[in-house]
């Protein structure tokens, strides 16, 4: 196991030399900004202007009626069965209007 | 309170492990690697990471240079999918890349090979034992986890390492 362990560390000694000839130079660069932020702006925008286009075809619009629909309508609930007249009764009337007081002139008190 | 001169002086002095360990961090990408550890710079010079003296300061910028690599990982996701378009600062041309790859001999080949197998984790703990020298403590302090996860993943990477290393010719 202190083999194997000391063969491994072998190894990484050797690439840590190996690698050691690829290292640059220390240097601090000032970061580049400019088109990045002009990306983002972009990316922003496009983001936005498809939320409101999502928004305006998704939203439920009011539903508009033809004179056509309208007439349809009212031809359905104008119609009345043919044999309507066996639903009415002899003095059915009766439950559906009030009764006058008789006028009570003339009446002797 | 370390001023800005000295604390150039210490990162410069610092700079082949720091490369080293970015370098780890990008798959061995030379330009990559570069450009993490410029990001970290500028991160601690902008005041964005600051060193507080809780450990070593080869310990807390191996740390930054972490989590900067880990953030690129990210942002270079995002990019791959187009949503974003991000050139940071490429500093180096195509020249300097050729002469900055290293040519591993087959030894060495056979490690990387091997250490491209592990988990993440565990590849970052072992490099940070073997490669970088850091006792196991010091490892889970830069990964942020505890020393007794550390001690795990450096167990089985390890274990995992060796088994590789004796399948391969």
């Amino acid at each position: 196991m202190i083999d194997e362990e000391s063969d491994l560390r072998e190894r990484f000694a050797r690439l840590r030399a190996e690698e050691r000839r690829g290292v640059p130079r220390f240097e601090l660069e000032p970061r580049k900004r400019g088109r990045p932020v002009v990306w983002r702006v972009i990316a922003v925008t496009a983001a936005l202007i498809l939320v409101v286009v999502m928004t305006i075809t998704i939203r439920p619009h009011p539903a508009k009626f033809s004179d056509s629909d309208r007439a349809a309508v009212r031809s359905v609930t104008e119609w009345h069965p043919p044999t309507d007249f066996l639903l009415r009764t002899p003095g059915s009337e009766m439950l559906t209007t009030t009764p006058r007081i008789p006028d009570l002139k003339g009446i002797p008190q | 309170m370390v001023n800005r001169a000295d604390l150039e002086q210490q990162l410069e002095e610092l700079h082949p492990a720091s490369f080293a360990w970015a370098h780890g961090l990008c798959g061995r990408d030379a330009d990559e690697a570069q450009e993490v550890l410029q990001e970290t710079y500028l991160k601690i010079f902008e005041g964005k990471a600051r060193f507080d003296g809780r450990s070593t300061l080869k310990t807390w910028l191996f740390a930054v240079i972490r989590r900067t690599a880990a953030a690129r990982r990210r942002l270079r996701w995002l990019r791959d999918l187009r949503f974003v378009f991000h050139d940071v600062s490429r500093v180096a041309d195509d020249h300097e890349s050729a002469e900055r790859r290293v040519i591993h001999s087959e030894r060495t080949s056979a490690l990387l090979r091997a250490l491209n197998r592990l988990a993440r984790r565990q590849r970052e703990v072992i490099e940070l034992v073997f490669y970088h020298e850091l006792t196991i403590e010091e490892a889970a302090a830069v990964v942020g986890v505890s020393v007794g996860t550390a001690r795990v993943h450096y167990h089985r990477a390890k274990q995992r390492l060796l088994a590789e290393l004796k399948e391969q010719p």
